[in-house]
């Protein structure tokens, strides 16, 4: 614990150190605010205010922003060299997997607090009543999404010593995974299909998360996600004692 | 010019045939998922060809693929991640079987009402909600399935789901008569079978949960309400001989009522007065459609202590005179039992409406210009399309210091009047308005009345065209009328309908100035990131310094 503890503090100074972060968050915080004015411009004239709009938004961003974030943090390592000085040093290969990936949830999880912020314009103006437990449903959703997109990215990441490689990877990859919501498009077994749209991170959130139900299925399927991706991006560095 | 030489060597070989392999099982996935079996078959033959291809030509390589340490230590990590996956399935199977779910809608839109849960309740025999989806609304079924899943859990299992691809299965989809996303919820035999007798059509409009549980109620309220049409005074009635579609018919209004989940049948009043015969017990109301001859006494009499037993009439009546029936005519028996106990009677006038609507062609014709607000008209005058339209109608008298509740549901127009010299409108179809002898407008083309003490109600309605098959859905507000007064005679909707509390959802349009709108765009899309960017452009210069 002590180990992830370490890897954790150390990869969020880089964060807070790194002005490719800010970057990374301004970029961030300017889609999603361009999203939710989409939204507000639209309910003023159009339709209803939906209140899972930055959530529904970032279920398809989150598949550019995650390996974006995350293809460095073990390819990088390994490029130059300190994933050797890594392997030698007194924390285990659990340790340096856990650490980098709660400090890439960690400043995910900080750009999306931000965004909760712009609800603050909903409180503000008594026309706007949005269904808040949808709100909340669908943060908590996005929060999980988010956080198996990032567990994906960073298994490309152990995979390749080229971020450039573990970003396109873990996009193409993440992009299957979203599609995949679409899948009966293509099937032509609506059974198969949905046997297929349960493998997929949309299947799990657009119906449920993003419409106000918590489900238990879905909590287990994205923790499940970040388990297994997580696992094999431990794998992917323990492979190189033995390669 | 430099030639670049190629060398094939056996290791290349042996790696594009290992490619082949994926290849195959890539291809086979893809083949099996648009249940393509040739493609599948011809993957396989590929893939076992590549393989074959890679032994033979590097036998070493897949040797060591197999055997070697890196296989070893790699297999290890593929078992051991596949073991990870199965225990996270076994586990995701496990909770999705439990039914985990909160609603965190702060409407509550996904939790079934106490009201449900009471209908629920009292089901007594196995319900199946069949559901058609073909794969394109694979997202909107497992929408609905958030939905229908709570009727199982909270009916103890007594509500199923079934879902119906209608394009791999039509001969199940015509059955129902069923569409792409159509709902539909039977009764099921005790084989477990769907009874087709029973089959209710659910509109899912926004997937509420008033839709569905009326559905349930209408299938457990299924045959509990009786109408009776009578047949023995030559009345309109439904058609009593199949395949006979005259226009005159009510088989559509009687049709309307059969989706209800209402049964529907014919009776002699006159047989039963003669024969002595009391109205049976279980009818919720009696249909009298244009008669052509007078009631009996004895069929008054009927009538009476069916309605003191707090019995149901819907009365639809011509301008008799014309037709020369005679029914209801001012001084007949049964419009005097009326009068005198009800408040209400026919006139010997037809209403003439100068100020007609633009469905009419003629001021013989006339409009729902003013509806009472009760609930026989909540479904009229809502637009041009839900007004009445009476041909040639005859006009009511309402008694305002009634012996029991009474009232107007239709009036026409201020400027109509009642027409009385009949004779001269029936051989020359001409009409005018006469000082002292015509009825000044508006005209009453419809009433009501009650008696608290008995429960006893009637609808008196001056017209029976407006619910014949030629009529009855132009304007829609014709069956409207016929639906509302079937419906007060009897509470079918109180008992059916589930009273459902409204549902909190966001108004359609919002209120935010150009003014306000520029603010929010500045501070979201400029001065958040910007701050952002600041710090980050500080970050930037503090390392480039040091």
């Amino acid at each position: 614990m002590t180990g992830t503890l370490t890897i954790f503090r150390r990869e969020m100074g880089q964060y807070f150190a790194n002005p490719v972060s800010y970057f990374i968050a301004a970029a961030f915080l300017l889609v999603t605010g361009f999203f939710f004015i989409d939204d507000l411009t639209r309910s003023v004239t159009i339709n209803a205010v939906n209140p899972a709009a930055v959530p529904e938004f970032l279920s398809f961003g989150m598949i550019f922003f995650a390996p974006v974030i995350t293809m460095r943090m073990l390819a990088e390592e390994a490029r130059e060299g300190t994933m050797e000085l890594l392997l030698t040093a007194p924390v285990n290969d659990l340790a340096i997997v856990l650490g980098k990936f709660l400090s890439a949830w960690a400043y995910y999880s900080i750009l999306l607090l931000i965004t909760i912020a712009y609800q603050i314009i909903y409180i503000q103006n008594d026309s706007i009543q949005p269904d808040y437990g949808i709100t909340v449903s669908a943060y908590i959703g996005i929060w999980l999404y988010g956080g198996a997109c990032l567990a994906v990215g960073l298994a490309f990441s152990a995979l390749t010593e080229n971020q450039i490689v573990a970003g396109f990877l873990s996009m193409i990859f993440l992009l299957a995974m979203w599609l995949g919501d679409n899948i009966g498009n293509i099937a032509a077994n609506i059974e198969l299909a949905n046997v297929i749209r349960q493998l997929t991170l949309q299947g799990h959130f657009s119906t449920s998360f993003a419409a106000g139900i918590l489900r238990g299925e879905d909590v287990v399927y994205y923790v499940g996600i970040i388990g297994i991706a997580l696992f094999i991006a431990i794998q992917l560095v323990e492979s190189r004692r033995w390669r | 010019m430099n030639e670049r030489e190629i060398v094939i060597t056996k290791s290349g070989l042996g790696q594009i045939a290992s490619l082949g392999v994926i290849i195959s099982v890539i291809m086979a996935v893809l083949g099996g998922l648009r249940n393509d079996n040739n493609a599948v078959l011809a993957a396989i033959i590929f893939g076992i060809l590549s393989l074959g291809f890679w032994i033979l030509i590097n036998p070493k390589s897949f040797i060591q693929v197999i055997t070697g340490r890196q296989a070893r230590q790699g297999t290890l990590a593929v078992l051991s991640t596949l073991l990870l996956i199965i225990v996270v399935v076994m586990g995701y199977v496990y909770v999705q079987r439990e039914v985990i779910t909160f609603d965190l809608t702060s409407s509550g839109t996904f939790t079934l009402s106490q009201t449900t849960r009471t209908v629920l309740s009292r089901l007594n025999r196995d319900i199946q909600i069949t559901a058609f989806y073909s794969p394109d609304l694979l997202a909107v079924r497992e929408l609905d399935d958030q939905f229908f899943r709570q009727y199982t859990v909270e009916s103890n299992g007594h509500v199923s789901r079934v879902y119906v691809d209608p394009i791999a299965q039509p001969a199940i989809a015509d059955r129902f008569n069923a569409r792409d996303g159509d709902v539909f919820i039977s009764y099921l035999t005790p084989d477990g079978e769907v009874d087709y007798n029973t089959i209710q059509y659910v509109p899912m409009e926004g997937r509420q949960e008033r839709d569905l549980t009326t559905a349930i109620n209408r299938l457990l309220a299924q045959g509990n309400f009786i109408a009776y049409f009578d047949i023995g005074h030559g009345n309109l009635t439904p058609s009593l001989i199949p395949g006979d579609t005259s226009p005159e018919n009510l088989s559509i209004a009687a049709g309307l009522l059969n989706d209800s989940g209402w049964v529907v049948y014919a009776l002699n009043l006159k047989e039963l007065a003669q024969n002595n015969v009391p109205i049976p017990d279980d009818a919720s109301v009696i249909i009298i459609s244009r008669p052509t001859e007078q009631f009996s006494p004895q069929v008054v009499n009927m009538l009476r202590e069916y309605l003191d037993n707090g019995g149901s009439l819907l009365i639809m009546a011509d301008a008799n005179n014309l037709t020369g029936s005679g029914f209801l005519s001012q001084g007949s028996l049964f419009n005097a039992y009326l009068w005198e106990n009800w408040g209400i009677r026919m006139l010997d006038a037809v209403i003439v409406d100068e100020i007609t609507g633009t469905l009419a062609q003629s001021p013989l014709d006339n409009v729902s210009i003013w509806v009472a607000d009760i609930p026989i008209t909540s479904g009229i005058n809502i637009d041009e399309e839900t007004t009445t339209l009476f041909h040639i109608s005859r006009a009511i008298e309402v008694n305002d210091d009634p012996p029991v509740n009474n009232g107007r549901i239709i009036q026409t127009s201020p400027l109509s009047y009642g027409e009385t010299d009949l004779e001269r409108l029936g051989l020359t179809n001409e009409y005018g308005y006469d000082e002292g002898v015509d009825i000044p407008g508006p005209m009453t083309s419809a009433a009501y009345a009650y008696n608290d003490a008995t429960n006893g109600k009637i609808v008196l309605i001056g017209d029976s065209d407006f619910a014949t098959d030629a009529r009855i859905a132009s304007p829609r507000g014709n069956a409207e009328l016929f639906l509302g007064a079937v419906d007060w005679l009897t509470n079918f909707s109180e008992q059916i309908t589930f009273g459902f509390e409204a549902r909190a959802a966001s108004l359609p349009t919002i209120f935010i100035s150009p003014a306000q709108l520029d603010q929010i765009n500045y501070i979201i899309l400029i001065i958040i990131p910007g701050l952002v960017m600041i710090m980050g452009a500080g970050v930037w210069f503090i390392r480039k310094r040091r």
